[in-house]
């Protein structure tokens, strides 16, 4: 958080749209609480092939300062390490590119890219494709609606547990075809894993991989977890359950919070 | 950890709520930090004005105490002066003194005999004045010795007496400088 973004502190959203995988879902907020939450199934607000997803939404929302948190599926998430960063702003993206350049096999130039210094070492570099988020602006701006935020649930997500007391060492964000994974030490994310889910069996058994894979590669031993689920024919406590069985456990600290990927919320 | 701030929106709207929070904090943080300079100056003043008073009346002591040696040093060449013309005067004195009255009153008590006694007694002060004395004696033969002590010493006897118990003279000798 830079000097600006404390002096300019920016406005909640009235409402928010969570753009899920297959579905879209409203929350209508109020002094901080949800008032309103409507799901939209088969709306895929992130997807702009489908044409049909968008008219259901717009229909439903109000002509108010509105947010959009899409899931991680279109984003990509890196963690670059250098030696020593540069204190230069510029002089650090120009060295955050470049490194980018070499271990990105597109083009940079059609993403947007915003990376945050997580420590005097690491950088978390998130890109995102500058034509999905041209079509989601084009869209409420063709509907009359201020769109004012567009966010990421992980990272609204890791937020929120960052603040806890005694914060999960991960946390397992699923929707219907999607599962995010985020892992964190001393309140800073390490390692970052999206994957297209399928069974629950085939989940909980992705997410033990990649917990021996963080337990190998960082030197932390990552046992305690939060569940944050978007599927509404699924149980949680199932995946927690499986999970159990490899020495996971869920203390779902985060149960609290309605949609703790919704900004501002309570 | 820092909270990771990720907005992708182009219109992103300011809180005017919080940015007023936020320069009222700022305006309030910096009119306290005012009032704490404008103190810590006004005591800092204070403490100079003080201190300067301080020097000042130092300065003043400083400047008294020096007019004061200034003036003792004066009193002290004045009376120096003063005292080196006393001595002057005394070294002055002393030097015109080439004799001594008591060797000169030592003489005459050698010279008279126990019968005999001194009535009156003048000395001049200068070396080789006249000593002019009035002696009486109970016989003449007396005074006769007492002449012939005197004889070297330019005797001159003014006048002789007798009266009805003793014999009186009147007379006068030239002791020269003892120094000579």
């Amino acid at each position: 958080m830079g000097l600006s973004d404390f002096l300019l502190p920016e406005r909640l959203p009235r409402q928010v749209v969570y753009a899920g995988d297959r579905h879209g879902e409203i929350f209508t907020l109020s002094k901080q609480r949800i008032v309103r939450r409507l799901r939209v199934e088969a709306a895929a607000l992130a997807d702009p092939g489908a044409s049909d997803g968008w008219p259901k939404i717009a229909e439903r929302l109000q002509p108010v300062d509105t947010g959009v948190i899409l899931n991680s599926d279109p984003f990509i998430f890196n963690f670059i390490e250098f030696d020593k960063l540069p204190w230069s702003r510029k002089l650090l993206r120009e060295l955050v590119d470049w490194k980018l350049q070499k271990i990105f096999p597109e083009d940079i130039a059609a993403y947007d890219h915003r990376f945050f210094r997580l420590n005097k070492k690491r950088i978390l570099s998130i890109l995102v494709k500058k034509s999905l988020l041209a079509h989601i602006e084009a869209e409420f701006r063709g509907k009359g609606i201020p769109l004012i935020t567009i966010g990421n649930s992980a990272l609204e997500i890791f937020n929120r547990l960052a603040k806890l007391r005694r914060p999960p060492d991960f946390f397992v964000e699923t929707d219907v075809s999607s599962c995010c994974l985020v892992f964190q030490k001393l309140g800073a994310p390490i390692y970052v894993r999206k994957f297209k889910s399928g069974s629950l069996e085939e989940l909980a058994a992705e997410i033990g991989k990649t917990v021996q894979f963080v337990r190998n590669n960082s030197g932390c031993d990552p046992r305690r977890f939060e569940l944050i689920d978007h599927r509404e024919e699924v149980s949680p406590e199932e995946l927690a359950e499986q999970l159990a069985q490899e020495g996971l456990s869920c203390p779902n600290a985060i149960r609290a919070v309605p949609a703790p990927y919704i900004p501002g919320c309570r | 950890m820092r909270r990771i701030r990720y907005n992708l929106a182009g219109a992103r709207k300011v809180d005017a709520r919080a940015f007023a929070l936020i320069l009222l904090g700022i305006g309030l943080a910096a009119l306290l930090l005012n009032a704490v300079t404008v103190f810590n100056l006004a005591r800092l003043q204070r403490q100079n004005r003080a201190e300067n008073s301080e020097i000042r009346s130092a300065a003043l002591r400083l400047e008294g105490l020096q007019q004061k040696t200034l003036r003792q040093q004066e009193e002290i060449v004045a009376l120096k002066k003063a005292w080196e013309r006393k001595l002057a005067f005394a070294n002055l004195l002393i030097g015109r003194k080439s004799f001594s009255f008591i060797s000169r009153l030592n003489f005459l008590e050698r010279a008279c005999s126990d019968g005999m006694r001194v009535r009156q007694l003048s000395l001049v002060n200068e070396p080789a004045g006249r000593m002019q004395m009035t002696v009486s004696a109970l016989a003449q033969n007396e005074l006769l010795g007492f002449y012939k002590k005197l004889l070297p010493y330019e005797l001159a006897i003014v006048n002789e007496n007798q009266m009805t118990e003793y014999y009186q003279a009147s007379l006068s000798i030239r002791i020269q400088d003892e120094k000579k």
